[in-house]
Protein backbone atom coordinates (compact mmCIF):
# COMPACT_ATOMS: atom_id res chain seq x y z
CA UNK A 1 0.00 0.00 0.00
CA UNK A 2 1.76 3.05 -0.93
CA UNK A 3 1.50 6.69 -1.90
CA UNK A 4 1.91 5.87 -5.49
CA UNK A 5 -1.19 6.94 -7.84
CA UNK A 6 -2.05 7.21 -11.00
CA UNK A 7 -4.92 10.09 -12.53
CA UNK A 8 -7.07 7.60 -14.59
CA UNK A 9 -10.52 9.28 -17.14
CA UNK A 10 -14.02 8.06 -15.27
CA UNK A 11 -14.74 5.84 -18.51
CA UNK A 12 -11.59 3.61 -17.62
CA UNK A 13 -12.58 3.19 -13.61
CA UNK A 14 -13.79 -0.22 -12.21
CA UNK A 15 -15.61 -1.03 -9.12
CA UNK A 16 -12.88 -2.09 -6.49
CA UNK A 17 -10.53 0.54 -7.08
CA UNK A 18 -9.33 2.20 -4.65
CA UNK A 19 -9.55 6.43 -4.55
CA UNK A 20 -5.64 8.09 -3.43
CA UNK A 21 -7.30 11.15 -2.88
CA UNK A 22 -10.31 12.93 -1.69
CA UNK A 23 -12.59 13.06 -4.71
CA UNK A 24 -13.98 16.38 -4.78
CA UNK A 25 -17.48 17.97 -6.26
CA UNK A 26 -16.84 21.42 -8.09
CA UNK A 27 -18.49 23.28 -5.35
CA UNK A 28 -15.85 21.84 -2.93
CA UNK A 29 -17.75 19.69 -1.65
CA UNK A 30 -16.47 16.24 -0.53
CA UNK A 31 -18.03 13.07 -2.46
CA UNK A 32 -15.74 10.41 -1.81
CA UNK A 33 -12.59 10.17 1.06
CA UNK A 34 -9.47 9.11 -0.10
CA UNK A 35 -9.05 5.43 0.48
CA UNK A 36 -12.50 4.58 -0.40
CA UNK A 37 -12.97 1.31 -2.77
CA UNK A 38 -15.48 1.93 -5.88
CA UNK A 39 -18.91 0.41 -6.69
CA UNK A 40 -20.74 0.41 -9.68
CA UNK A 41 -23.02 3.01 -7.19
CA UNK A 42 -20.53 5.08 -6.85
CA UNK A 43 -18.96 5.37 -10.58
CA UNK A 44 -22.61 6.23 -11.67
CA UNK A 45 -23.21 8.93 -8.87
CA UNK A 46 -19.49 10.09 -10.11
CA UNK A 47 -20.59 10.40 -13.89
CA UNK A 48 -23.29 12.13 -12.32
CA UNK A 49 -21.80 14.82 -10.79
CA UNK A 50 -19.43 15.16 -14.17
CA UNK A 51 -16.66 14.17 -12.24
CA UNK A 52 -13.88 13.80 -15.47
CA UNK A 53 -10.49 11.86 -13.25
CA UNK A 54 -10.28 10.11 -10.32
CA UNK A 55 -6.69 9.66 -8.68
CA UNK A 56 -6.16 5.40 -7.84
CA UNK A 57 -4.26 4.08 -5.33
CA UNK A 58 -1.86 2.26 -8.58
CA UNK A 59 -0.26 -0.03 -6.39
CA UNK A 60 -3.48 -1.91 -5.41
CA UNK A 61 -3.44 -4.78 -7.58
CA UNK A 62 -5.80 -5.08 -9.82
CA UNK A 63 -9.24 -5.87 -8.94
CA UNK A 64 -9.70 -9.83 -8.60
CA UNK A 65 -12.06 -11.45 -10.73
CA UNK A 66 -14.95 -11.23 -8.10
CA UNK A 67 -14.61 -7.48 -7.87
CA UNK A 68 -15.15 -7.05 -11.64
CA UNK A 69 -19.11 -5.63 -12.66
CA UNK A 70 -20.33 -8.66 -14.38
CA UNK A 71 -21.37 -7.73 -17.80
CA UNK A 72 -24.64 -5.18 -17.56
CA UNK A 73 -28.33 -6.69 -18.18
CA UNK A 74 -30.37 -4.46 -19.87
CA UNK A 75 -33.66 -6.30 -18.74
CA UNK A 76 -34.41 -6.79 -14.75
CA UNK A 77 -35.45 -9.93 -14.32
CA UNK A 78 -39.69 -10.32 -14.17
CA UNK A 79 -39.38 -11.93 -10.55
CA UNK A 80 -37.45 -8.58 -9.39
CA UNK A 81 -40.03 -6.43 -11.28
CA UNK A 82 -43.27 -8.37 -9.42
CA UNK A 83 -41.62 -8.06 -6.23
CA UNK A 84 -41.15 -4.37 -6.10
CA UNK A 85 -44.41 -3.91 -7.63
CA UNK A 86 -46.15 -5.71 -5.21
CA UNK A 87 -44.17 -3.42 -2.65
CA UNK A 88 -45.31 -0.52 -4.49
CA UNK A 89 -49.48 -2.17 -3.98
CA UNK A 90 -50.34 0.60 -1.73
CA UNK A 91 -49.32 3.39 -3.72
CA UNK A 92 -50.74 5.73 -6.70
CA UNK A 93 -48.12 4.24 -9.28
CA UNK A 94 -49.14 7.96 -11.44
CA UNK A 95 -48.23 10.38 -8.62
CA UNK A 96 -44.73 12.06 -9.51
CA UNK A 97 -42.82 11.07 -6.56
CA UNK A 98 -43.87 7.46 -6.61
CA UNK A 99 -43.17 7.19 -10.26
CA UNK A 100 -39.92 8.34 -9.73
CA UNK A 101 -39.22 6.16 -6.58
CA UNK A 102 -40.13 3.35 -8.94
CA UNK A 103 -37.71 4.32 -11.80
CA UNK A 104 -34.72 4.79 -9.21
CA UNK A 105 -35.60 1.39 -7.57
CA UNK A 106 -35.61 -0.70 -11.14
CA UNK A 107 -32.30 0.99 -11.80
CA UNK A 108 -30.74 0.13 -8.64
CA UNK A 109 -31.96 -3.41 -9.43
CA UNK A 110 -30.40 -3.05 -12.77
CA UNK A 111 -27.05 -2.21 -10.89
CA UNK A 112 -27.37 -5.01 -8.68
CA UNK A 113 -28.18 -7.81 -11.01
CA UNK B 1 -56.72 -7.28 27.87
CA UNK B 2 -53.37 -5.30 26.52
CA UNK B 3 -52.22 -2.34 28.23
CA UNK B 4 -52.57 1.34 26.51
CA UNK B 5 -49.72 2.95 24.72
CA UNK B 6 -49.50 5.58 27.74
CA UNK B 7 -49.30 2.37 30.13
CA UNK B 8 -46.81 0.92 27.83
CA UNK B 9 -44.72 4.12 28.04
CA UNK B 10 -44.98 4.47 31.81
CA UNK B 11 -44.03 0.97 32.19
CA UNK B 12 -40.57 1.48 30.71
CA UNK B 13 -38.75 3.02 33.48
CA UNK B 14 -35.48 2.40 31.61
CA UNK B 15 -36.38 5.33 28.93
CA UNK B 16 -38.88 7.37 31.51
CA UNK B 17 -36.75 10.05 31.60
CA UNK B 18 -33.68 11.56 29.74
CA UNK B 19 -30.40 11.86 31.49
CA UNK B 20 -29.83 14.41 33.95
CA UNK B 21 -27.02 15.91 31.25
CA UNK B 22 -29.37 16.74 28.86
CA UNK B 23 -32.25 18.20 30.98
CA UNK B 24 -29.01 20.06 31.87
CA UNK B 25 -28.56 21.06 28.69
CA UNK B 26 -31.17 22.07 27.01
CA UNK B 27 -32.58 24.72 30.10
CA UNK B 28 -28.53 26.47 29.40
CA UNK B 29 -29.62 26.45 25.39
CA UNK B 30 -33.01 28.44 26.50
CA UNK B 31 -31.29 30.50 28.92
CA UNK B 32 -29.61 33.47 28.02
CA UNK B 33 -27.32 33.40 30.86
CA UNK B 34 -25.39 30.96 30.19
CA UNK B 35 -22.76 30.91 27.04
CA UNK B 36 -21.37 28.72 24.58
CA UNK B 37 -18.51 28.04 27.38
CA UNK B 38 -21.06 27.12 30.40
CA UNK B 39 -22.52 24.82 27.97
CA UNK B 40 -18.95 23.11 26.82
CA UNK B 41 -18.02 22.83 30.85
CA UNK B 42 -21.09 21.43 31.18
CA UNK B 43 -20.59 18.64 28.39
CA UNK B 44 -17.24 18.43 29.57
CA UNK B 45 -18.95 15.82 32.24
CA UNK B 46 -19.51 13.40 29.91
CA UNK B 47 -16.28 12.88 28.17
CA UNK B 48 -17.30 10.59 26.13
CA UNK B 49 -20.51 12.45 24.82
CA UNK B 50 -18.17 15.46 24.20
CA UNK B 51 -16.02 12.73 21.90
CA UNK B 52 -18.67 12.04 19.85
CA UNK B 53 -20.03 15.56 19.27
CA UNK B 54 -16.61 16.81 18.25
CA UNK B 55 -16.14 13.91 15.70
CA UNK B 56 -20.12 14.15 14.51
CA UNK B 57 -19.12 18.38 13.58
CA UNK B 58 -15.95 17.67 12.00
CA UNK B 59 -17.68 14.98 9.65
CA UNK B 60 -17.63 15.96 6.24
CA UNK B 61 -21.55 16.68 6.38
CA UNK B 62 -20.69 19.56 7.94
CA UNK B 63 -17.26 20.21 6.08
CA UNK B 64 -15.81 22.65 7.85
CA UNK B 65 -12.15 23.67 6.81
CA UNK B 66 -10.84 23.24 9.62
CA UNK B 67 -10.68 20.88 12.86
CA UNK B 68 -13.41 22.01 15.30
CA UNK B 69 -11.61 21.14 18.74
CA UNK B 70 -13.59 22.42 21.68
CA UNK B 71 -17.78 22.06 22.43
CA UNK B 72 -17.51 26.11 22.70
CA UNK B 73 -16.09 26.56 18.55
CA UNK B 74 -18.60 23.68 17.93
CA UNK B 75 -21.09 26.06 19.20
CA UNK B 76 -20.31 29.52 17.58
CA UNK B 77 -20.01 27.42 13.62
CA UNK B 78 -23.11 25.15 14.28
CA UNK B 79 -25.22 27.01 16.27
CA UNK B 80 -26.32 26.94 20.17
CA UNK B 81 -30.25 24.75 19.26
CA UNK B 82 -27.87 22.58 16.66
CA UNK B 83 -25.58 21.19 19.19
CA UNK B 84 -28.51 20.82 21.61
CA UNK B 85 -30.51 18.24 19.02
CA UNK B 86 -26.62 16.45 18.66
CA UNK B 87 -26.67 16.09 22.12
CA UNK B 88 -30.42 14.92 21.85
CA UNK B 89 -29.34 12.23 19.27
CA UNK B 90 -26.45 11.35 20.94
CA UNK B 91 -28.21 10.50 24.06
CA UNK B 92 -31.58 8.53 23.06
CA UNK B 93 -29.06 6.34 21.17
CA UNK B 94 -27.32 5.42 24.15
CA UNK B 95 -30.43 4.79 26.63
CA UNK B 96 -32.11 2.65 24.01
CA UNK B 97 -29.09 0.61 23.50
CA UNK B 98 -29.70 -1.10 26.92
CA UNK B 99 -32.69 -2.04 26.01
CA UNK B 100 -32.79 -5.00 23.51
CA UNK B 101 -35.43 -7.05 22.05
CA UNK B 102 -35.90 -10.29 20.63
CA UNK B 103 -38.07 -9.48 17.88
CA UNK B 104 -35.83 -7.67 16.12
CA UNK B 105 -31.89 -6.87 15.46
CA UNK B 106 -30.97 -3.36 16.50
CA UNK B 107 -28.78 -3.34 13.82
CA UNK B 108 -31.37 -3.52 11.23
CA UNK B 109 -33.57 -0.97 13.66
CA UNK B 110 -30.98 1.69 14.15
CA UNK B 111 -30.00 1.68 10.23
CA UNK B 112 -33.41 2.44 9.38
CA UNK B 113 -33.77 4.92 11.51
CA UNK B 114 -30.65 6.70 10.62
CA UNK B 115 -31.20 6.88 6.81
CA UNK B 116 -34.64 7.94 7.61
CA UNK B 117 -33.09 10.74 9.88
CA UNK B 118 -30.39 11.43 6.99
CA UNK B 119 -32.92 12.05 4.36
CA UNK B 120 -34.91 14.30 6.34
CA UNK B 121 -32.24 16.04 7.19
CA UNK B 122 -31.61 16.19 3.11
CA UNK B 123 -35.03 17.30 2.45
CA UNK B 124 -35.00 19.86 5.10
CA UNK B 125 -32.34 21.88 3.82
CA UNK B 126 -33.27 20.91 0.16
CA UNK B 127 -36.66 22.78 0.95
CA UNK B 128 -34.87 25.51 2.92
CA UNK B 129 -35.86 24.73 6.39
CA UNK B 130 -33.93 25.93 9.47
CA UNK B 131 -32.48 23.64 12.01
CA UNK B 132 -32.25 21.03 9.96
CA UNK B 133 -30.87 18.69 13.01
CA UNK B 134 -34.73 18.60 14.32
CA UNK B 135 -35.33 16.82 11.07
CA UNK B 136 -32.86 14.79 11.48
CA UNK B 137 -33.94 13.94 14.92
CA UNK B 138 -37.62 13.56 13.87
CA UNK B 139 -36.47 11.10 11.30
CA UNK B 140 -34.05 9.21 13.88
CA UNK B 141 -37.32 8.59 16.45
CA UNK B 142 -39.84 7.74 13.80
CA UNK B 143 -40.21 4.67 14.94
CA UNK B 144 -38.60 4.72 18.32
CA UNK B 145 -42.10 3.87 19.65
CA UNK B 146 -41.52 -0.15 18.55
CA UNK B 147 -38.94 -0.86 20.91
CA UNK B 148 -41.15 0.03 23.63
CA UNK B 149 -43.63 -2.68 21.90
CA UNK B 150 -41.15 -5.43 21.48
CA UNK B 151 -40.09 -4.91 24.87
CA UNK B 152 -43.08 -5.08 26.67
CA UNK B 153 -45.89 -6.72 24.99
CA UNK B 154 -43.46 -9.26 22.41
CA UNK B 155 -46.16 -11.76 22.03
CA UNK B 156 -48.56 -9.04 20.36
CA UNK B 157 -45.73 -7.34 18.79
CA UNK B 158 -44.78 -10.54 16.79
CA UNK B 159 -48.31 -11.33 16.14
CA UNK B 160 -48.55 -7.82 14.57
CA UNK B 161 -45.10 -8.46 12.48
CA UNK B 162 -46.00 -11.74 11.58
CA UNK B 163 -49.76 -10.57 10.18
CA UNK B 164 -48.07 -7.67 8.45
CA UNK B 165 -45.74 -9.66 6.79
CA UNK B 166 -48.25 -12.77 5.80
CA UNK B 167 -51.16 -10.42 4.26
CA UNK B 168 -48.78 -7.69 2.64
CA UNK B 169 -50.38 -5.07 5.14
CA UNK B 170 -48.52 -1.95 6.16
CA UNK B 171 -47.49 -2.62 9.44
CA UNK B 172 -49.16 0.04 11.24
CA UNK B 173 -52.72 -1.31 10.36
CA UNK B 174 -51.77 -4.74 11.37
CA UNK B 175 -50.67 -2.84 14.51
CA UNK B 176 -53.94 -1.51 15.31
CA UNK B 177 -56.09 -4.81 14.70
CA UNK B 178 -54.12 -7.32 17.36
CA UNK B 179 -52.75 -4.03 19.59
CA UNK B 180 -55.44 -1.30 18.81
CA UNK B 181 -52.77 1.25 18.72
CA UNK B 182 -49.56 1.64 17.01
CA UNK B 183 -45.83 2.27 17.20
CA UNK B 184 -46.29 5.96 16.05
CA UNK B 185 -48.33 6.22 18.97
CA UNK B 186 -46.51 4.85 21.66
CA UNK B 187 -43.39 6.73 20.33
CA UNK B 188 -45.55 9.85 20.61
CA UNK B 189 -46.83 9.46 24.15
CA UNK B 190 -42.57 8.66 24.99
CA UNK B 191 -41.40 12.18 22.84
CA UNK B 192 -44.78 13.74 25.05
CA UNK B 193 -43.28 12.43 28.31
CA UNK B 194 -39.98 13.55 27.28
CA UNK B 195 -40.72 16.89 26.84
CA UNK B 196 -39.49 17.45 23.56
CA UNK B 197 -40.72 19.80 20.95
CA UNK B 198 -44.27 19.75 19.72
CA UNK B 199 -42.84 19.35 15.82
CA UNK B 200 -41.14 16.37 17.04
CA UNK B 201 -44.04 14.75 18.63
CA UNK B 202 -46.30 15.15 15.63
CA UNK B 203 -43.60 13.90 13.06
CA UNK B 204 -43.40 10.55 15.03
CA UNK B 205 -47.54 10.45 16.03
CA UNK B 206 -48.14 11.13 12.13
CA UNK B 207 -45.08 9.58 10.20
CA UNK B 208 -48.13 7.21 8.64
CA UNK B 209 -50.88 9.56 8.33
CA UNK B 210 -49.85 13.13 7.77
CA UNK B 211 -53.66 13.95 6.32
CA UNK B 212 -54.50 13.57 10.18
CA UNK B 213 -52.43 16.56 11.20
CA UNK B 214 -53.93 19.83 11.20
CA UNK B 215 -50.98 21.99 12.43
CA UNK B 216 -48.89 22.01 9.25
CA UNK B 217 -45.52 20.95 11.24
CA UNK B 218 -42.99 20.33 8.22
CA UNK B 219 -41.72 17.50 9.98
CA UNK B 220 -44.67 15.89 9.76
CA UNK B 221 -44.59 16.17 5.78
CA UNK B 222 -40.66 15.37 5.41
CA UNK B 223 -40.57 12.86 7.54
CA UNK B 224 -43.46 10.81 5.75
CA UNK B 225 -41.61 11.46 2.98
CA UNK B 226 -38.15 10.35 4.11
CA UNK B 227 -39.88 7.10 5.85
CA UNK B 228 -41.39 5.79 2.08
CA UNK B 229 -37.73 6.97 -0.16
CA UNK B 230 -35.77 4.80 2.94
CA UNK B 231 -38.81 1.98 2.77
CA UNK B 232 -38.39 1.95 -0.93
CA UNK B 233 -34.61 2.53 -1.19
CA UNK B 234 -33.14 0.61 1.37
CA UNK B 235 -35.18 -2.53 1.26
CA UNK B 236 -32.87 -5.09 3.56
CA UNK B 237 -36.12 -7.00 4.50
CA UNK B 238 -35.51 -10.88 3.39
CA UNK B 239 -39.69 -11.11 2.95
CA UNK B 240 -41.28 -8.22 0.60
CA UNK B 241 -41.96 -5.59 3.18
CA UNK B 242 -44.79 -2.87 1.95
CA UNK B 243 -43.90 0.49 1.01
CA UNK B 244 -46.46 3.02 3.10
CA UNK B 245 -48.84 4.35 1.31
CA UNK B 246 -47.96 8.58 0.19
CA UNK B 247 -49.92 10.81 1.23
CA UNK B 248 -49.72 13.28 -1.93
CA UNK B 249 -50.51 16.32 -0.04
CA UNK B 250 -47.08 16.10 2.11
CA UNK B 251 -45.17 16.02 -1.02
CA UNK B 252 -47.14 18.88 -2.68
CA UNK B 253 -46.67 21.29 0.76
CA UNK B 254 -42.59 20.71 -0.30
CA UNK B 255 -40.84 22.92 -2.75
CA UNK B 256 -38.81 20.72 -4.05
CA UNK B 257 -39.06 17.96 -8.04
CA UNK B 258 -38.73 14.17 -8.86
CA UNK B 259 -35.09 15.26 -9.92
CA UNK B 260 -34.45 16.44 -6.80
CA UNK B 261 -34.93 12.69 -5.33
CA UNK B 262 -31.91 10.60 -6.70
CA UNK B 263 -29.08 13.03 -5.40
CA UNK B 264 -30.59 12.92 -1.86
CA UNK B 265 -30.46 9.24 -1.85
CA UNK B 266 -26.65 9.47 -3.64
CA UNK B 267 -25.91 11.77 -0.63
CA UNK B 268 -27.82 9.86 2.42
CA UNK B 269 -25.72 6.72 1.23
CA UNK B 270 -22.33 9.06 0.94
CA UNK B 271 -23.09 10.32 4.69
CA UNK B 272 -24.45 6.62 5.74
CA UNK B 273 -21.40 4.76 7.06
CA UNK B 274 -19.93 7.78 8.97
CA UNK B 275 -22.43 8.92 10.80
CA UNK B 276 -23.62 5.64 12.09
CA UNK B 277 -20.45 4.87 13.17
CA UNK B 278 -20.39 8.05 14.84
CA UNK B 279 -23.75 7.70 16.77
CA UNK B 280 -23.13 3.89 17.15
CA UNK B 281 -19.79 3.25 18.29
CA UNK B 282 -18.30 -0.25 19.91
CA UNK B 283 -20.09 -2.91 19.85
CA UNK B 284 -23.42 -1.76 21.45
CA UNK B 285 -24.90 -4.46 18.93
CA UNK B 286 -23.28 -7.39 19.68
CA UNK B 287 -25.72 -8.52 22.69
CA UNK B 288 -29.01 -7.60 21.04
CA UNK B 289 -29.30 -9.80 17.86
CA UNK B 290 -32.30 -12.19 17.46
Amino acid sequence: MGLDMKNMKIQDIAPGMVTATDVLASSGHLLLPAGTKLTTRYIRMLHARDISYVAIESDEESPSPDHQAPPRPTVVPDEHVNRLMKRFQYNDLKNSFIKELVRICTSRLMDRA
Amino acid sequence: MTLTAREIVAGTVEVASLPEIFIRINEMVDNPHYSASDIGRMLSKDPAMTARLLKIVNSPFYNFPSKIDTVSRAITVIGVRELRDLVLATTVVKLFTGLPNDLVSMDSFWRHSTQCAIVARLIAAKNRELNVERFFIAGLLHDIGSLLIYRKIPELAREALLRASHNDEVLEIAERQVMGFTHADVGAELIRKWRLPKNIEEAVEYHHLPQNCHTGAKEVAVVHLANIITAAIWDTAPEPMVIPPLDPKAWEVLDLTPDDIEPMVSDAELQFEEIFSNLFTENVFKRSAS
